[in-house]
């Protein structure tokens, strides 16, 4: 069986924010406060170190932008997209052994 | 009141980047200004730009850190880490002061209000530094009117400056002072014009 290795969260928020579209720096932050319902508020230095790291494992690639040298833009790879899948089918998971446990339905009586 | 944090490009954000490895630094360092600057921009109020600056000077050296730990640098937990990390502390301190200090300097000279003399004015142009002190910003002031000129839906009222150089100001509008009365005008610098013997401000509102 494939090992499964959970992202970090900002991580996650930051390939969630791209599935969408490309996007370059702020967008991403943008989006993944709006994501969030601003609860994960993304500064520079958190937001270039994670998307180095996903860089780095193939799972984010830079997108080339003529018209605007001092923004990078950035994209899903295929890689990132089996990646944030594989996680949102571990959390749908979770949430759905959650509710056939009623731990939901005990804190906040809404989800089920 | 003119804005305490500017939006805009940073020199105080461009030199704690500096906190990161040079690799870093050489791969990230303009599209990190650039994506702060957008922030920045972004923010409408002086308490969001503020609250930018905040987070930001809590991120920088947190994951300035954490790249050198994890670029395996020379950034062992001992006392030299201890130390680098009390700098980082004093130089968030710093820049924190710093930046209101550049916010201020930068509201008085470059976003702000200023409020002047018509005399101050007329002597600017006359020594030729009015657009490198004023240019940028809105200028206020209260003078006697010398004479109104109305033409149309314009007016152009000059006013006392007790010098050489006058202050005229030209209204959108056709407007109904008297010589002597005093009144209080704003209007932007920028687009003032050097006139043979005064200066002339477009778009004067009273204020």
């Amino acid at each position: 069986m494939k090992k499964y290795n959970q992202l970090p969260q900002v991580a996650f928020s930051i390939l969630l924010a791209l599935s969408l579209k490309e996007r370059h720096g702020y967008e991403v932050i943008k989006q993944v406060k709006e994501d969030s319902n601003n609860k994960i508020r993304l500064s520079p230095g958190a937001l270039y170190t994670s998307i180095k790291q996903l860089l780095e494992q193939k799972l984010v690639v830079e997108v080339s932008k003529n018209d605007d040298t001092r923004r990078r833009y950035y994209r899903l790879s295929d890689k990132g997209k089996s990646v944030l899948s594989e996680e949102l089918d571990y959390y749908q998971n979770t949430i759905a052994l959650a509710r056939e446990r009623q731990v939901l339905e005990i804190h906040h009586g809404v989800y089920c | 009141m003119g804005s305490i944090v500017k939006p805009g490009k940073s020199q105080l954000y461009s030199s704690l980047i500096r906190l990161y490895p040079q690799a870093f630094q050489k791969q990230y360092s303009t599209t990190m200004q650039q994506t702060f600057a957008d922030m920045l921009a972004a923010e409408e109020t002086e308490l969001g730009r503020l609250s930018v600056w905040a987070r930001a000077l809590v991120d920088l050296p947190l994951s300035a850190v954490k790249e050198h730990v994890t670029n395996g640098e020379d950034f062992h937990m001992n006392r030299n880490t201890k130390f680098v990390l009390t700098g980082s502390l004093i130089a968030i301190i710093i820049v924190g002061l710093a930046s209101f200090w550049e916010g201020s300097l930068h509201a008085k000279t470059s976003m702000g209000i200023e409020r002047v003399t018509a005399a101050q004015l007329a002597d600017a142009m006359q020594q030729d530094d009015f657009y490198s002190t004023y240019g940028n910003a809105a200028v206020l002031f209260s003078a006697k009117v010398a004479s109104v000129k109305t033409n149309g839906n314009a007016s152009l009222v000059t006013f006392n400056t007790g010098r050489t150089y006058a202050v005229v100001c030209q209204f959108p509008k056709a407007v109904t002072y008297t010589s002597g009365q005093t009144i209080s005008i704003a209007a932007p610098a920028g687009s003032a014009e050097r006139q043979t013997h005064g200066v002339l401000l477009h778009n004067c509102l009273q204020n």
